[in-house]
């Protein structure tokens, strides 16, 4: 939905067409006939004007009018119910009115119950798939009306720490939410974003079934959704810090120092570096990162964590010019747009610490959840003092941990810097 | 026996001052008189003063039917009535004060040092050296912060630019004391507004390793502030007192009142840029390690100092809570 419209300009239109030879041009009309009564669109309405502010796609799961879908395609409903309401569109062109019944932000999944349950709904698979396998996915893209788009079955994406599904086919913006079937018509995976050129990703339907399980049987709505929202990004950002202060942590040589690298197989380190006889002083770079982002709303998301590392080394720059380049580089990184209600300010501390043995300048803040007190956003930056002509910036920032996180994961990544040439 | 004459202004602030050796003289319009009174509800011949020997003392006699002259006290002058050293009189609108030679005068006042600073930054030489010297600091600056190529466009460029703002204020002070005070005094601007310059650019560098050092960017926040009003208002005070004839007490008020008004219209434009993009702060600063002054402590110490800043945005959260009507409840689940 907004998440596939941001990359709305990345897409490629044309439906996947170079790689069916193989299955018989019938298969998806076939299932498309079966399915399309189980799937539905859905459309979250603003209240006063009774105007659609956002689609996606959903479909039906059991025989109680269950309907799963994405969590970002109804999240203003989740964070503002009295403005914005939900509504199923069958195929028939009824408009079916339906509530939430839970969420799972990290997965990115909700299911609604709808006032009156369809007649068709799909199975969930238990069947492990293999690469290559036909997929067929469904949805409403653009409010065009139903679709199904045939992709590739391509496996969880290789380092990733949400093990979404490789889905070689092209989903587009009001698909999300929608269901990835295979040749049996059983649901594999949920639609949920796309990086374009027949790059797609679903989430697993093993991460459904156990949403699905949660709530068979009680079908209850709730007015307030924060408590729920902050339990889980709380959970797995003990999850995802605890992995991380376990891993090995590797160790790669930079400049003069050896600093943390790839922690994990899901953080990828990007590295460049310059001499210029223009600049007088050389710079090596690296850039390391978690991107799989948790949408919350379309200006706040969380669960990142980045680290960048600057060397500077100077022949020929007196100390207070080259102090002057390294201040330039000196900053946060942590500019990413947030709606003023979303986050407090930044509250920040300046102090001189020891660090691998040396003294350094770090500058570390944090700002608060206004939703979920217990989570917040941490970015520090670090400058080593230890030289007039060579030193090195860190800015690292973490998004989406508690306090105790914010202070183990800072103290981990400090305590690991070190100086081996001194 | 001599007697002084001092024709006051509305306010009470002498005009002009006169001194008389005859026994007996006269005041009026007319310019027949002693002292001549170019108020046109003065009479030709309004009054006349004469010294009462056998009485020794200096006395008024009032010659006009229309607007009769009067004693300051409000004593009408029906009949010729002595007139104390340092008496008024009341001639239409017009008020003279009597004052005989061996009335006493106040102490001398020492020259203040800041008219002797007045004199002397109105002296050329002082202007141009400050202009150099404001050339001299920018040049260094631009030289310490040069990390590529020299550049002599870009030198030449920025050099200009900063000269321009002293020569600009100084048109501008020479203007208003072209008008108000008929003395325009365009060295003395120069010279002052190159000083604010010089010292506001020393001020910010002694503040950056200030921060650096100290590592307390709020209170610094508050010294620059607290000092950049000071010498906002200084300079004001001494500009107006070389531009215009406003009062001392007025000087200061209209100084104060310009600095406050800036400082309140850019603080209102800082809160008002509510864009959701947060700038961190002035807190990125780095100096070489020789301006480290405090002792580098362990992580771990620092780190444990983080509960205050816990605190701090548990409020910042909760007020914001409140602001946007979010139910903070916990709610099961």
């Amino acid at each position: 939905m907004i998440r596939l419209g941001l990359l709305l300009l990345l897409l490629t239109f044309a439906v996947s067409a170079n790689s069916t030879t193989e299955l018989s041009p019938g298969d998806a009309q076939r299932l498309y006939q079966t399915t399309q009564g189980a799937i539905y669109q859905i459309r979250i309405i603003e209240k006063d004007s009774g105007n659609k502010t956002a689609i996606g796609s959903g479909f039906q799961i059991s025989a109680d009018g269950l309907v799963a879908s994405n969590f970002h395609v109804v999240a203003q409903a989740v964070s503002e119910p009295e403005q914005y309401l939900v509504q199923a569109l069958r195929a028939d062109g009824i408009l079916i009115s339906a509530a939430i019944i839970t969420l799972d932000v990290i997965n990115d999944l909700a299911i609604l119950k709808l006032d009156q349950a369809g007649e068709s709904w799909l199975s969930l698979s238990d069947r492990q798939m293999e690469k290559g396998a036909r997929l067929y996915s469904v949805g409403n893209p653009h409010d065009l009306g139903m679709t199904v788009i045939e992709g590739t079955y391509n496996g969880i994406v290789d380092h990733s720490l949400y093990k979404r599904v490789l889905f070689s086919g092209s989903l587009n913006p009001g698909m999300s939410g929608g269901p990835s079937i295979d040749a049996d018509g059983q649901v594999v995976g949920v639609n949920v974003a796309t990086a374009g050129n027949q790059i797609s990703f679903l989430v697993p339907v093993q991460r459904l079934k156990t949403l699905y399980r949660s709530v068979e049987g009680v079908a209850v709505t709730r007015a307030n959704w924060d408590a729920l929202i902050e339990h889980q990004l709380l959970t797995n950002q003990q999850a995802l810090v605890t992995d991380l202060l376990t891993a090995p942590w590797p160790l790669v040589p930079l400049g003069n120092l050896t600093v943390p690298d790839e922690i994990t197989d899901y953080i990828r380190c990007w590295g460049d570096s310059k001499t210029s006889s223009e600049t007088k002083f050389r710079l090596v770079q690296r850039n390391c990162s978690l991107d799989e982002a948790i949408f919350l709303d379309p200006y706040f998301s969380t669960g990142t964590l980045r680290f960048s590392y600057y060397w500077l080394q100077t022949d020929e720059l007196n100390q207070f010019q080259f102090y002057h380049q390294m201040q330039r580089l000196f900053y946060s990184d942590a500019w990413q747009y947030h709606q003023q209600e979303s986050v407090t300010d930044y509250e920040c501390r300046n102090r001189f610490v020891e660090v691998a043995d040396k003294p350094w300048k770090i500058r570390w803040c944090a700002r608060r959840y206004v939703r979920y007190p217990k989570l917040m956003d941490v970015t520090f930056s670090l400058a080593s003092l230890a030289y007039d002509d060579q030193g090195m910036l860190i800015q690292f920032s973490i998004s989406g941990v508690d306090e105790s996180n914010a202070r183990d994961i800072t103290q981990r990544f400090l305590d690991t810097l070190q100086w081996p040439s001194s | 026996m001599a007697i002084v004459l001092e024709i006051l202004n509305r306010n009470g602030r002498v005009q002009s001052t006169s001194r008389f050796d005859q026994q007996t003289l006269t005041l009026g319009r007319d310019y027949s008189n002693d002292l001549i009174l170019r108020d046109p509800h003065v009479g030709p011949q309004h009054a006349r003063l004469s010294f009462n020997e056998q009485q020794n003392h200096w006395q008024i006699e009032n010659l006009s039917v229309v607007n009769p002259a009067r004693l300051g006290s409000g004593v009408e002058l029906v009949e010729p009535q002595p007139v104390a050293s340092g008496e008024l009189i009341v001639l239409g609108q017009t008020k003279v004060r009597l004052m005989l030679p061996q009335h006493p005068v106040a102490a001398t006042k020492p020259l203040v040092a800041s008219s002797k600073l007045l004199d002397y930054l109105s002296m050329p030489p002082v202007a141009l050296l400050l202009l150099s010297a404001l050339l001299l600091l920018t040049l260094l600056d631009i030289y310490l912060e040069q990390v590529s190529l020299f550049q002599w466009q870009e030198l030449l460029l920025q050099s200009l630019l900063i000269l321009l703002i002293p020569i600009f204020w100084a048109l501008f002070w020479s203007l208003i004391g072209r008008l108000f005070a008929h003395d325009s005094r365009f060295a003395f601007h120069l010279s002052l507004g190159t000083l604010m310059l010089l010292v506001f650019h020393l001020f910010e560098l002694v503040l950056e390793y200030g921060r650096f050092m100290f590592n307390l960017d709020s209170l610094m926040d508050w010294v620059a502030l607290v000092f950049d009003a000071a010498l906002t208002i200084g300079v004001l005070v001494l500009a107006l007192t070389v531009a215009t004839q406003l009062q001392q007490k007025r000087r200061w008020l209209v100084a104060a009142g310009l600095t406050f008004s800036l400082i309140g219209v850019s603080l209102l434009y800082e809160f008002s840029e509510g864009d959701g993009y947060q700038s961190h702060g002035d807190g990125y600063l780095l100096k070489p390690p020789f301006a480290m002054v405090q002792r580098p402590v362990p992580s771990d110490q620092f780190l444990a100092e983080m509960d205050e800043l816990f605190t701090e945005l548990d409020q910042a959260a909760e007020e914001q809570r409140q602001d946007h009507n979010i139910n903070s409840d916990t709610v099961s689940f």
